[in-house]
């Protein structure tokens, strides 16, 4: 089989899409897919063993390497099973017209939605533009044969926002990342509570106290922290999870991404719905090792399903055959 | 009077002449010096520029403030592109992270001063005083914040190219080629610091490709703990001079040679969490640019033998072959000795004056 993956960036660039993108190609070859090919936008790149990259320019003005993009998507695709596309209208675009042109099923992998970004940044782009990159970006998603969704909400969002049909919307979540290798040991805090979420809520922080202060009547040191994702560093994080008792997630903001790292940290990562469920779940946890054991066991086993590159690779290589 | 003399003379003289014409314009602007400046003292006079960089506070409300005057036109060079470094770094649109930088108060022209106020970072908890672990953390958290600023497309040449050249291998490599015949016109006789640059150019030229592939990232030339301020979760950067775009591992290179003297754990730890999570690829860049980093400073102490004399002098040279001995240490892949570093260290301190060791001890807020 022949895959070519169409990027809008790749490593050294940093950012989430550009490690996925060497990621996903990586894994790929290793699961013996069969020719691997990855076009980006990037002026240099870092080599992966056995996959071809290519780069179009990214210094070139917007037209001009929209068009060599095309140009080059169009004859590296020749032969192809499929276009993965990484949606952004930079690769996005291209993806679908050569998709077309070729009749080559072309999948795009919607892992946030750049519309209401741009529409949010502290830049704005004027009203008529985001109508139009609006406008640009059904089209896009009608001409693609199937989404791949990073998560629930976003299966929403192209259902809600873009008119995308259920049926041509799959879930996969992204994987875990690779647990980080630091130089010294974690500190561990057997009942430390580490609190992720994706927003800052204060009736939510309410909720947190009265939560705390009822585990604090059966375990008297256990303490809940918030996990500020956006202020530390990367090692940073993967100490304060590793050093946990547990690691919650409340069901309504659950940040996919932090909490397949949880999962992959080796500590149980739990998500609740209720306070109330929270509290009966957590003193388990944080004084019954059996439970905690199982709770380890059974991230484990989510990981390896929902989480694991393996699994991500062998979804996509099974839609594949189906498509065809 | 010999040169070394005369140049100190010339800065204090600079300085007492500066400091008391600068007094009244502050007031009138509103802010005042302090009467102690530590920074102005020691081996200053050896840096770059003819500037004052003044403590002081706001008259209305006391906060505390950092003046930057000069009325040198070097000095004024370099305050007006700090001004715009700061301007410059709002409009970036493309960084992953916020870049923090001290609230610049007053930027301003008067009579033949142009005088830069800007606000004082209060730090709890001095960035050496903060435990080892925090240290490593906090190092990277600031690392992050920089690499987060990549400057690849079109549209991001055009918010920095007014300002910033972004420096890919070739840039390095010539400006390294020029280090080797300043050291040369320097040191003529020193054939093994000569042999030593020559076995790092030939290091630098072997992995230009991989300068290159890490180029266009926002770096900052002076990264070390003084120029830091921590507060809170917040990494403050100070010296808006040395930022640039250049290599990603540029600002690790100068930190880490850094560590090898204050702090050879931490170097140690953050070399090996580069090489185990981020590649050797990239490991290599954090190498050539600590080779390339050994240049500019072997460079600047030979030349400044021409400048001292005494005590001093002779600091100068336990400092090249200190630093000749860390430069061959990184073309091996190797960290110096810790007893190398212990011999060096208490040589320079005994070499130090008394002036220098308050401005250094001022300087690493120990």
């Amino acid at each position: 089989m022949k895959a070519v993956i169409a990027a809008p960036v790749f490593p050294p660039e940093v950012g989430n899409v550009s490690v996925y993108v060497k990621r996903f190609a990586k894994e790929l070859c290793k699961a013996s897919f069969g020719d691997v090919v990855v076009l980006a936008y990037a002026n240099t790149f870092e080599e992966i063993d056995g996959v071809k990259i290519h780069c179009i320019k990214k210094s070139d003005p917007l037209l001009i390497r929209l068009f060599l993009y095309t140009v080059k998507l169009f004859r590296l695709s020749r032969g192809a099973d499929v276009i993965y596309v990484y949606n952004t209208f930079a690769s996005g675009l291209p993806a679908v017209v050569v998709g077309g042109l070729r009749g080559i099923p072309v999948i795009l992998r919607f892992s946030e939605d750049e519309v209401s970004q741009r529409a949010s940044a502290p830049r704005k782009n004027n009203f008529f533009t985001i109508r139009l990159l609006s406008f640009l970006q059904k089209r896009i998603l009608k001409r693609a044969r199937a989404i791949s969704a990073d998560g629930d909400f976003l299966a929403e969002v192209l259902f809600l926002s873009y008119e995308v049909p259920k049926e041509k919307i799959r879930i996969d979540r992204n994987p875990a990342p690779k647990p980080e290798t630091l130089p010294f040991p974690p500190e561990f805090f057997p009942h430390r509570i580490l609190f992720a979420s994706t927003a800052e809520n204060e009736a939510r922080k309410e909720e947190l106290e009265e939560l705390e202060n009822s585990l604090r009547k059966k375990i008297p040191d256990a303490g809940i922290f918030p996990l500020d994702e956006a202020n530390i560093s990367r090692a940073e994080k993967w100490h304060l999870l590793r050093g946990a008792g547990v690691i919650l997630f409340f069901s309504c903001d659950v940040g996919y991404s932090l909490y397949a790292c949880a999962l992959s940290s080796g500590i149980p990562a739990v998500i609740f719905s209720s306070k109330e469920q929270a509290e009966k779940t957590l003193t388990d946890i944080l004084e019954n090792p059996g439970t905690r054991r199982e709770a380890i066991a059974n991230g484990n086993s989510i990981l390896k399903e929902e989480y694991s590159w393996e699994a991500y690779v062998r979804n996509f290589t099974d839609f594949i055959l189906h498509l065809s | 009077m010999n040169i070394p003399e005369e140049n100190k003379k010339e800065w204090e003289k600079y300085r007492t002449a500066e400091f008391n014409d600068v007094a009244d314009i502050l007031l009138l602007l509103g802010f005042s010096a302090d009467t102690e400046q530590t920074h102005t003292q020691g081996e200053r006079y050896l840096m770059s520029g003819r500037k004052l960089v003044l403590t002081g506070h706001r008259e209305h409300d006391g906060k505390k403030v950092i003046i930057k005057i000069s009325s040198d036109p070097r000095g004024i060079k370099e305050l007006e592109h700090e001004h715009l470094c700061r301007e410059t770094i709002k409009k970036i649109d493309f960084a992953y992270k916020d870049i923090l930088l001290p609230e610049e108060i007053l930027f301003a022209k008067t009579g033949k001063f142009t005088v830069v106020v800007s606000a004082f970072i209060e730090e709890p908890v001095p960035f050496l005083l903060h435990s080892r672990e925090e240290q490593f953390f906090l190092t990277l958290r600031a690392f992050e914040m920089l690499e987060g600023v990549h400057a690849t497309a079109s549209s991001h040449t055009k918010i920095i190219r007014s300002l910033w050249s972004s420096w890919g291998a070739a840039e390095y490599l010539r400006s390294f080629g020029e280090f080797s015949e300043n050291i040369r016109k320097a040191v003529p006789r020193d054939t093994a610091l000569h042999g030593a640059m020559a076995e790092a150019q030939k290091f630098l030229l072997a992995g230009s490709g991989t300068i290159e592939r890490y180029s266009g990232f926002l770096t900052h030339g002076d990264f070390v703990p003084h120029n830091l301020r921590i507060v809170g979760h917040d990494v403050y950067l100070l010296d808006h001079t040395s930022l640039l775009f250049g290599n990603k591992y540029e600002s690790a290179a100068r930190f880490l040679n850094y560590l090898c003297v204050y702090h050879p754990e931490l170097e140690r730890w953050i070399s090996e969490y580069i090489r185990k999570n981020r590649g050797e690829d990239e490991y290599l860049s954090l190498r050539l640019m600590r080779a390339y980093k050994m240049g500019f400073l072997l460079q600047f102490y030979t030349g400044s033998l021409a400048q001292t004399e005494g005590d001093l002098h002779r600091l100068a040279w336990e400092r090249i072959s200190f630093w000749k001995s860390v430069l061959s240490a990184i073309l091996n892949d190797e960290f110096v000795p810790v007893e190398t570093v212990l011999k060096y260290k208490n040589k320079r301190d005994s070499l130090r004056s008394e002036e220098e060791v308050r401005r250094q001890k001022k300087l690493h807020q120990i």
